[in-house]
């Protein structure tokens, strides 16, 4: 039954790569080989993968490093700095990228490109390592530091080791979003598969190209997805049950801190600072006006309805698959698990045009409405939320809801009163990630939305496609504001607010 | 099997309901009411919305409006085929125009609907008409450029005095049409040394005309290639007029092809081919008042002959025009290959 | 209460046969240890008997009941089975008192059944706290609590104290025992600890890959193994071929009587607990064997000696209190008792 669902989980994940071996098989093999076998095509991966290698990079040195000093040092306002860290997911990258051009006039290329990506996207590391970090057991260091390993030592060889799925979690996010982004490599012109696939498009409106090189981009995440696999290795899957876990040792950081301090308010200045300075200067140069304050708050109602929708349709779907995860790893398990994966590093254009593609041809009733929509959030970020479910299902140990039906529970008040309660919170996060994220997207829902559906993304998009800067602010302003609020929540979720138990 | 299969088949359950109030509220949008059009619009809400809102109040008829980039919206379009809930297509340019008449989607409009537009601007078979045109310019920076400097032709960009110089833009669908236009007026091998030459004199790629026209006002670049009415644009976001800004516009003369003059236009899809209301928006849109709107608040050029446009610009038929047919704009696959080739995009 | 029977029970997993025709009968409020070592089949047999698993031959009856069979089989929350798992798995978002509320009934939950069993399991007074409040034995005593109030039918025990240090585990074993008496309740212990099998059961089946080898009452079970595996499962022994002859043996310890020893010369192995070899002396009149002290272990009551024989071979003595020979020494020993003799089939 959980297979059966995972199944139709990873069927929605699908219908993007059925378009694209439709679209292309039509194309022929010979238009195929034109398009692939190029040189052009094989700069194109290098460099898409050279730059998913150095953000992934990036953010895992900016992530690792700011929840490090976060949660296990005795720096000055890290509650605040932790929030200030887990910010940034709520900036969208075409934001952040926009922002950052319009400041620094002739910014383009690969490294101010790999820049934007770092600040905008290492909360995705951050987040899942810092409440990794706070929920490590200590002893284990303690028992390193006993043995005569000096503190450098003891993180790579012992705290390394312990957060490290969270850490290659995170940066599989990281590469897989590089691959799929489309909002700051095509307003800072890197010249990625992404922003040649759009270019494509673009280009007397050929979907051929585009979708041909959309299977290559296929192919370039297989290779990402292969990379994780191989370095991932076992571990407990599940929640240890006993008793008494000792709040984490916090390094003293001496003169260290105010520098420390002063490095983390620098990453914030630069990921938040510039977007709002950027967004406060266009606001104060423009007279272009948003209009009446009635349609800023259609649109920002608009977006937390998609969203909404969205991230219930994706955890839905996510649900069964993610308790397979965590229940019943194997190969039949991971081979889903990374088929949803694949639409996840697909630009949001590529997944809109397959779901037009499915609407027309399968699902005409829901033809742009908001479930069609949910749908394709759905395809894009069933991983996001996959993810989230199996870390959440750790939490539950399948011997708990044994021991409730022993005492003659039936399965459905075992998943009320005991599954249902232990994930929540894990299954709560998820939903808040796939929220904010879907709030972001653009290209799919351009394509998707109900007709006349305006959402704060898609306002935002045709106000600055117009050069209407400052009606566009407003837009821009609330959606980093309300995306704020599920980062937020993650952040709490994170463990980083915790206030300290005991001495 | 291990029982939480079977409990977790709540969980499954949760899903399928889920499914079935998704196909319960899909029916809710159907478009039953009386005197809906939509219309899937390839030009940008801001310009086209006032417009159309104008259009319902006077008719009263409704209309139902997808905006999207014209790429994009065509692809749409053309992935929609037949079953496209779209009425009519208002489109950034001809060769978008084009590609969808191409594949059949356009019913072919009535004579005396064409009869309104010089035959320029619209489709010889009548499967589209353009609503307003918008010129290729060279725009400079009067700080930068002496006015007696700026060439004569646009072939002389490639020349070394203009090396590193030209803003360009050139996955926007007007450069694309320029291009094409080069190989309609001078055939292939010419079109193929401009992009050669301009590629070799170190030009400044830009994504948009938008983003060239803003560093040229600020100074950054001293010229680029963009269409006219960017400027008027520019000007209405900083609250002023087009003379107070220091980004001049340059037209070409002589009917160089870097005069070309493009047009946005409509069509109405085949579905629609008897639809009254399709059919009152396209004889709105070219309305005399309507065509002076636009000259007003987007400043292009109307169409429609005795309509004044912007002022701030040269008339259109004081302008130089290539001897260019717009249709014969739709051979794209042709241009896109030699700016690829060129490598001028990645 | 209640009785449990099974009958010809077979389970496996893919090509591993985890039970083998399996048969075993638990009379009513008795404890029966299954013991084994790890991977012979009694966790199985166990969430075989709580439903978790079903069975692919064989019945369980419960009182008569068939809760499982080739055919049918009855889901876990029908059976009146609570099991008390390893660690305890409490519900680790409800109090002490949600966790032992559980499973009983709305109308029940407002009585002092909650109250009644904490008394019983000694923690009373403990509802309000939350099972990470609580060290490993309380929580472990939640968990049978948790297991005894709905008054189950049977209580299944999975290696409840495995993860307990040493003193604890006595304690509870004895307080556990006392409760499932208390509650007249009819029990199952999984384990692969003999001496908590030993001290705590009344009925020790002890199964090895699959098959229940041996199924008795402990003292049986400790004096007469079946065969020599079990013997030195369930705890120290040596094993000594010897030449039966008249009803006595001589071995290198000594001249032993087997009393149920055949009339004739036989070849046989004894089993020689360690309580049964004494230093000194005995009262036989044949010469003594003698033995070197190689090393001396003192726990308190006892002090375990390991000895060597003339012959080379190893053996162990248990002796109350200290004991005086230093290591190094040699020391005439004897044997007390009767022995345990397999004669060869």
């Amino acid at each position: 039954m959980l297979l059966l669902l995972s199944a139709a989980a990873v069927a929605v994940a699908s219908i993007p790569l059925v378009y694209l071996a439709v679209r292309t098989s039509e194309a022929g093999m010979a238009r195929v080989l034109d398009e692939v076998v190029s040189a052009r095509v094989g700069t194109l991966a290098l460099r898409t993968l050279a730059l998913a290698a150095v953000v992934t990079l990036g953010c895992l040195v900016l992530g690792v490093g700011s929840a490090f000093v976060v949660v296990r040092t005795d720096m000055p306002a890290r509650r605040l700095l932790g929030v200030l860290a887990a910010l940034p997911l709520a900036v969208p990258t075409y934001v952040a990228a926009f922002a950052w051009t319009s400041t620094f006039r002739g910014l383009e290329g690969f490294w101010p490109a790999a820049l934007v990506l770092v600040l905008c996207s290492y909360p995705y590391v951050f987040l899942p390592v810092a409440a990794s970090l706070a929920g490590a057991d200590p002893a284990q260091e303690e028992i390193s530091r006993s043995l005569g390993r000096g503190a450098l030592r003891t993180f790579t060889g012992v705290t390394l080791r312990q957060i490290r799925p969270a850490v290659a979690g995170g940066g599989l996010l990281v590469a897989l979003y590089v691959l799929s982004d489309f909002g700051a490599v095509s307003i800072i012109r890197a010249d990625t598969f992404t922003r040649a696939i759009f270019i494509e498009f673009d280009l007397g409106f050929d979907r051929t190209g585009a979708l041909v090189l959309s299977s290559v981009l296929v192919l370039l995440t297989t290779v990402v997805l292969a990379a994780e696999t191989v370095t991932r290795s076992r571990g407990a899957r599940f929640a240890s049950l006993s008793s008494g876990r000792r709040p984490p040792n916090r390094v003293a950081l001496g003169a260290a801190r105010w520098p420390v301090v002063a490095l983390l308010v620098g990453v914030a200045g630069l990921s938040l600072g510039m977007t709002v300075f950027s967004l406060a200067r266009r606001m104060a140069v423009g007279v272009s006006r948003p209009g009446a304050w009635s349609d800023v708050l259609t649109a920002a109602g608009n977006s937390l309805w998609l969203s909404l929708a969205g991230a219930a349709l994706t955890m839905a779907l996510a649900l069964p698959l993610g308790l397979l995860t965590a229940r019943a790893p194997g190969v039949l398990t991971s081979t889903l698990n990374h088929l949803s994966y694949l639409s996840h590093a697909l630009p949001g254009l590529v997944i809109g045009l397959s779901l037009v593609f499915f609407g027309i041809n399968v699902a005409y009733p829901i033809y742009q409405t908001t479930w069609l929509l949910a749908l394709g959030y759905a395809a894009l970020f069933l991983p996001l939320a996959v993810t989230s479910v199996s870390g959440a299902a750790v939490q539950a140990p399948p011997i708990l809801e044994e021991t409730a039906r022993s005492l003659g529970k039936r399965p459905v008040t075992v998943f009320r009163t005991v599954t249902l309660p232990l994930t929540l919170p894990g299954i709560g996060a998820g939903a808040a990630l796939v929220f904010l994220t879907c709030m972001k997207e653009l290209p799919a829902t351009l394509l998707l939305r109900p007709t006349g559906m305006d959402t704060l993304a898609t306002k935002l998009w045709s106000n600055t496609s117009v050069a209407a800067y400052a009606a566009a602010a407003p837009y821009a302003a609330l959606l980093v504001l309300l995306a704020s609020l599920p980062t937020w929540l993650l952040a709490v979720r994170s463990g980083i607010l915790a206030k300290e138990v005991g001495p | 099997m291990r029982s939480p299969r079977r409990t977790l088949a709540v969980a499954a359950s949760l899903v399928m309901l889920f499914g079935v109030t998704l196909t319960a509220c899909g029916g809710e949008d159907d478009t039953s009411a009386e005197k809906t059009i939509t219309v899937y619009s390839g030009r940008s809400e801001d310009l086209v919305k006032p417009i159309l809102d104008k259009f319902s109040a006077d008719t009263g008829i409704k209309i139902d409006a997808r905006y999207g980039n014209t790429a994009a919206t065509a692809t749409q379009l053309l992935e929609e085929g037949d079953k496209s809930p779209a009425d009519v297509f208002f489109s950034q340019d001809a060769g978008a125009l084009g590609a969808v008449a191409k594949k059949g989607l356009f019913a072919v409009l009535p004579g005396e609907v064409t009869a309104k537009v010089p035959e320029t601007y619209r489709a010889k078979s009548g499967e589209w008409v353009g609503v307003t045109a918008r010129a290729r310019v060279l725009v400079y920076n009067a700080d930068k450029v002496k006015e007696g400097d700026l060439p004569k032709s646009v072939f002389d960009l490639t020349k070394p005095e203009w090396k590193g110089k030209v803003g360009v833009a050139p996955t926007n669908a007007s450069f694309q049409a320029f291009v094409t236009a080069i190989t309609v007026q001078h055939g292939e091998a010419k079109a193929k040394e401009f992009l050669a030459g301009l590629k070799a004199n170190d030009p400044q790629v830009r994504d948009g005309n938008g983003a060239i026209l803003e560093e040229v006002d600020a100074g950054t670049l001293p010229v680029g290639l963009i269409n006219h009415y960017y400027l008027g644009e520019l000007a209405k976001e900083r609250g002023t007029t087009p003379d107070a800004l220091k980004a001049k516009l340059h037209f070409f003369e002589g009917g160089d092809t870097g005069a070309l003059v493009n047009v946005a236009g409509v069509g109405i899809l085949k579905k629609a081919a008897d639809n009254a209301d399709a059919r009152a928006l396209v004889d709105y849109l070219l309305s005399p008042e309507v065509q002076a709107l636009f000259a007003t608040e987007t400043s292009e050029y109307p169409v429609v002959t005795g309509i004044a446009g912007p002022t701030y610009v040269p008339a259109l038929d004081a302008l130089d025009v290539p001897a260019v047919d717009l249709n014969d704009l739709d051979q794209l696959e042709a241009t896109i290959a030699l700016i690829k080739d060129s490598g001028l995009v990645p | 209460m209640s009785r449990l029977e099974i009958t010809a029970l077979a389970k496996g997993f893919g090509p591993v046969t985890a039970l083998d025709a399996v048969d075993l009968t638990v009379p009513n409020g008795t404890l029966l240890a299954v013991l084994g070592p790890s991977g012979c089949g009694k966790t199985t047999l166990l969430r075989c008997v709580a439903g978790f698993e079903r069975p692919d031959s064989g019945v369980i009856t419960i009182d008569g009941e068939v809760v499982a069979s080739g055919t049918s089989h009855t889901p876990p929350h029908r059976r009146r089975i609570a099991i008390v798992p390893q660690e305890g798995a409490l519900f680790p978002h409800l109090s002490v008192r949600g966790n032992v509320a559980y499973g009983l009934g709305r109308a029940e939950r407002r009585t002092s059944r909650v109250a009644e069993v904490l008394e019983m399991v000694g923690l009373a007074g403990y509802g309000d706290r939350m099972p990470h409040q609580l060290s490993g034995g309380q929580q472990q005593r939640v968990a049978l609590a948790r297991a005894l109030a709905p008054r189950p039918s049977l209580v299944l025990l999975d290696e409840p104290f495995s993860a307990l240090d040493a003193g604890l585990r006595t304690d509870l074993r004895r307080d556990v025992r006392a409760a499932l008496r208390a509650a007249d309740a009819t029990g199952v212990l999984v384990t692969h600890d003999q001496a908590e099998a030993l001290s705590m059961a009344d009925a020790i089946a002890v199964m090895r890959a699959g098959r229940v080898l041996q199924f008795g009452p402990p003292a049986d079970v400790y004096r007469a193994p079946a065969d020599p595996w079990i013997a030195t499962f369930l705890g120290e022994a040596t094993l000594i071929e010897a030449t039966l002859r008249d009803g006595r043996a001589d071995t290198a310890l000594g001249t032993v009587e087997v009393p149920s020893a055949p009339p004739g010369t036989v070849t046989a192995l004894l089993m020689i607990r360690p309580e049964q070899i004494h230093p000194g002396p005995g009262p036989s009149s044949h010469a003594p064997a003698k033995a070197l002290v190689e090393s001396l272990d003192f726990y308190g009551p006892h002090t375990l000696l390991t000895l060597r024989l003339s012959d080379g071979t190893q053996t162990q003595a248990q002796v109350q209190g200290p004991h005086p020979l230093p290591i190094g020494t040699t020391t005439p020993i004897h044997i007390k008792g009767p022995t345990h003799t397999w004669l060869p089939t």
